[in-house]
């Protein structure tokens, strides 16, 4: 049977259901998609064979038959798990995390390992040791990251699902960068457990999709709570395709944060495409207030200093002691670590470290890592307040479109980028990106529903009834077509 | 603010990672950055009243022990004997 590359997570479903397509058949097209196209995109770092991926899943279930490529710092039992890092290249992980657990009962096929920033860390995706992955939209520029392989194989019809990490925008940079839907839970509403940790406080497991049920019909399935993760928070399954009927909730107040839709950088062509969202969500209904939330405006400096602190505290396990990269004829333990380190990380890995150790350290800790916190409360205080007079935040998620390769000038660029992205991780609600359109250079472009924490069966109700009455979803990359 | 070449070599020191002499300097100019935009953290850290810990208190599980083959966490062991891991020695 023929399907299109295009075709939802739901039709699939229905599709397996009534048997006129096997799991077996999916599969062949999956693979020889992977294999004709992802060369020149470079989405995944490996392609598992069609038996190990039957084989590992539950043949029935809610998403029987559905192909999802996992972002490779999520742990799979049996495969490798390197994070896109050289120090973990030969890793192979004794174990699943929950999510995964979840996905192969519930009958889904486990593709692969999709290329991503090392750790997770990065906006582009240029920071994978292994090699670049492009943006579907335009093979010279990036896709976003830090799960730019998740996004990329969405959004070039490799996979209609993928699962990404988000720590600062890590999947809703990249969905709006390529035309896809992203959601970041709140936190503790999926299980980190077995989510190689970058920062602990701020990380969500996420979910890409190229249409608004689709996600909600994933995300049913791996939310809720797990013993195995302290941070969970205790809500069991809930179904979140429910609801979702083309109409906002009844007297829905949309809350647009001036200083940051105004905000000096954006570009004029993004702003306008916001604004014709917003119009959009005034035909459904809904009342727009206009606020200001000033203590966003310092979201990135205290992000900057609280991630690195967390990350690292993370990355302090890749010593060469257990697993991973070991650096041959050390003469002893401490020159084994440094050399270990020194030879597997990335350049971004030991940068992180060192602002995250220096803002830790006697003498700085106070200005600093103190300091952020006081201001991540503040913020995440000040978004809570904002959900008195509004149902629903509606921000941009970039200034810019997508960038070519290799023109970000340094690393304080690149952290810039995240700037309105990030106070979402650190307040710890959710947040859904939602494509709206093109840049004029017919770039993709999006915007982001940000709610307070468990809100998320409201977000998908408003991205829903928005995306029935655009024709973005129906787009696809002339390329990859 | 400025970070100077012993500032990155006492990180180098904190953060366990021997790095080139181009590393070095390039992330003497990244780190110094990074850390100045941070700094504008200080701009409203004042106001704070700390009114609100956006904190979730980590729920404790029982003090039972989860069972695990030892040979599974052994497997990727770059050196071992039995289940000890064997590293260079401590100077």
């Amino acid at each position: 049977m023929k399907i299109s590359a295009y075709i939802s997570v739901c039709e699939l479903i229905e599709l397996v259901r009534k048997k006129e397509i096997t799991s077996d058949q999916v599969l062949d097209l999956v693979l020889s998609g992977f294999s004709e196209h992802d060369k020149q995109l470079g989405s995944a770092l490996e392609i598992f064979d069609k038996n190990t991926i039957l084989q590992a899943s539950q043949s029935e279930g809610p998403l029987a038959g559905v192909p999802i490529l996992i972002k490779d710092n999520i742990a799979q039992k049996g495969r490798k798990l390197t994070c896109a890092s050289k120090i973990l290249e030969d890793f192979v992980s004794p174990y699943d995390a929950t999510v995964i657990e979840k996905l192969k009962v519930a009958g889904a096929l486990l593709v692969g390992r999709a290329n991503m920033d090392e750790f997770a860390m990065g906006s582009s995706n240029e920071h994978s040791a292994y090699f670049k992955c492009a943006n579907p939209w335009d093979i010279e520029r990036v896709p976003g990251g830090s799960s730019g392989g998740s996004i990329a194989a969405v959004a070039a019809g490799l996979v209609p699902c993928a699962l990404g990490s988000d720590t600062g925008g890590s999947v809703r940079l990249p969905a709006s960068w390529c035309n896809v839907v992203g959601l970041k839970p709140t936190y503790g509403r999926v299980s980190r457990y077995g989510l190689v940790a970058y920062g602990s406080s701020l990380d969500q497991v996420s979910v890409a999709t190229r249409t608004v049920l689709d996600n909600a019909t994933v995300f049913s399935v791996i939310a809720g709570e797990d013993s195995r993760d302290a941070t969970s928070v205790p809500l069991g399954q809930v179904d979140y395709t429910a609801g979702l009927d083309g109409q906002l909730p009844r007297g829905f107040k949309l809350g647009i944060i001036e200083n940051m839709l105004y905000a000096e950088g954006m570009r004029p062509d993004v702003r306008a495409r916001i604004e014709d969202a917003i119009k959009e969500f005034e035909k459904l209904g809904a009342t727009t207030v206009k606020i200001q939330i000033p203590e966003l405006d310092y979201s990135l400096a205290a992000y900057s200093i609280i991630s690195r602190a967390e990350a690292a505290s993370n990355l302090a396990r890749f010593d060469g002691v257990r697993y991973g990269h070991r650096a041959a004829k050390s003469p002893a333990l401490e020159a084994m670590y440094r050399k270990s380190r020194g030879e597997g990380f990335g350049y971004e890995q030991k940068l992180r470290s060192f602002v995250g150790n220096y803002v830790l350290s006697a003498g700085y800790a106070d200005e600093y890592y103190h300091n952020a916190q006081k201001v991540r409360e503040m913020i995440a205080q000040a978004v809570e307040d904002a959900f008195k007079t509004v149902d629903v935040l509606l921000t941009p998620v970039h200034a810019a479109p997508a960038f070519k390769f290799g023109t970000c000038p340094d690393p304080l660029a690149m952290d810039l980028i995240d700037v309105y992205t990030v106070f979402v991780n650190m307040a710890h609600v959710p947040a859904l990106a939602v494509p709206c359109g093109f840049t004029d250079e017919e770039l993709p472009t999006g915007f982001q529903l940000v709610g307070p924490k468990l809100s998320e069966a409201m977000l998908y109700k408003a991205a829903y009834a928005y995306e029935q009455r655009t024709p973005w979803h129906t787009m696809h990359p002339k390329q990859f077509v | 603010m400025h970070i100077t070449a012993q500032d990155v070599k006492k990180l180098s020191n904190l953060s366990q990672i021997d790095l080139s002499l181009d590393e070095q300097k390039s992330l003497q100019k990244n780190l110094e950055s990074i850390l100045e935009y941070a700094l504008r953290v200080r701009q409203i850290a004042h106001e704070s009243t700390r009114v609100q810990q956006n904190v979730q208190a980590c729920r404790l599980r029982e003090d039972e022990p989860a069972a695990f083959d030892a040979r599974d966490i052994m497997a990727q062991a770059p050196e071992k004997i039995e289940n000890f891991f064997v590293v260079p020695k401590i100077i």
